[in-house]
């Protein structure tokens, strides 16, 4: 049996040889540039993605634990500082305006807590598209770099 | 793939784009030579060759390194054309109607283009509407099996597992294919 389709391949191996030229069509490079070019813009594109997931995914993790930080610490607060019975408004105002700026106090404090030390450095005049650029173009870079040194 | 394209893969899932423009010089003639075939028309045919190696990079990564990315790939642009078939037959269009576009809309010149040798170019253009002829006539599974064949250089027996079906089945399928195709050259050449 196996014998059989040996011999029956091997008749149209040699067939297909034959006559399997005219199915052949002429190559286009204009067809293999056009592919090309949709490919590695596919490509970019998903580097792209990737490095974006790869940059945020760490910082969801701290922008959570701030969250938690900070509903934990909520009920530990002292007791509010305006007056229980306010009889005059302008008191009344007051004691809410210095609340609201400890307050305030208290979740700069906590940021500045949970901050990581000596992380990447941000500028405000940068915007994060820029600052993912930047960072994308030196990993190119370190990559061109590793080839060329593997390569050699 | 010869013994160094190992590297080539490994660099093409990392999405390389050396690697990757070098897979599609390879390949590409061959994917649009078994898809033009297959659905006999050319912008599908383009259109649906840009498809195969757009899923090439987005799912090169899942791809086992086992030594048939032929095989992988040439299922991909297969799967393509038969997806594409199965939808026209339902819409009913007819694949005819798209020939002659070339992937920027514009209809195409003849093949070449050279147009300095007129009595060759009819020649080739009658063959060429004899061979799609009689592919059109073959059962789509005779002539996926011929064109798999040809353009993927894969074998019968990778064929066979690839399509699901016995070795036995398919190399019957193909002799029918060949016999036809033979059949069909033989007559018109006759004198």
């Amino acid at each position: 049996m196996n014998h059989t389709l040996d011999a029956t391949e091997a008749a149209l191996r040699r067939e297909l040889a034959e006559i399997g030229p005219l199915l052949d069509l002429p190559a286009s490079s204009d067809l293999t540039e056009w592919v090309k070019g949709a490919a590695l813009r596919e490509a970019t594109l998903i580097r792209r993605r990737k490095l974006r997931e790869r940059l945020v995914r760490p910082w969801i993790g701290v922008a959570a634990a701030l969250l938690l930080l900070a509903v934990w610490k909520a009920p530990l607060s002292p007791a509010p500082l305006a007056p229980a019975a306010p009889s005059d408004p302008d008191a009344y105002l007051e004691g809410w305006q210095a609340a609201a700026d400890l307050s305030g106090e208290r979740v700069t404090m906590l940021f500045d807590d949970a901050r990581p030390s000596g992380g990447v450095e941000s500028s405000e005049t940068t915007a994060p598209e820029d600052t993912l650029d930047g960072f994308e173009k030196s990993l190119d870079f370190f990559e061109q770099a590793f080839s060329s040194d593997t390569a050699g | 793939m010869g013994p160094g394209d190992d590297r080539l893969l490994e660099r093409a899932q990392r999405r390389e784009s050396a690697a990757l423009a070098e897979l599609v010089d390879r390949y590409a003639p061959r994917v649009h030579g078994l898809i033009y075939r297959l659905t006999r028309a050319r912008d599908v045919a383009e259109e649906l060759t840009q498809e195969t190696f757009l899923r090439v990079v987005r799912t090169i990564e899942e791809y086992v390194d086992d030594g048939r990315f032929e095989a992988w790939l040439f299922r991909i642009a297969a799967n393509l054309a038969r997806d594409h078939a199965r939808k026209s037959s339902r819409r009913g269009a007819m694949a005819s109607l798209e020939a002659g576009r070339g992937h920027d809309g514009a209809v195409r010149e003849p093949p070449d283009g050279r147009g300095v040798e007129p009595a060759r170019i009819l020649a080739e253009e009658e063959q060429a509407e004899r061979l799609n002829a009689c592919l059109g006539a073959m059962p789509e599974a005779d002539r996926e099996i011929l064109l798999l064949r040809h353009f993927s250089e894969l074998s019968f027996q990778e064929i066979a597992d690839l399509l699901e079906i016995p070795l036995g089945t398919a190399l019957a399928r193909a002799h029918r294919a060949l016999k036809r195709l033979r059949a069909a050259f033989a007559v018109e050449t006759q004198p």
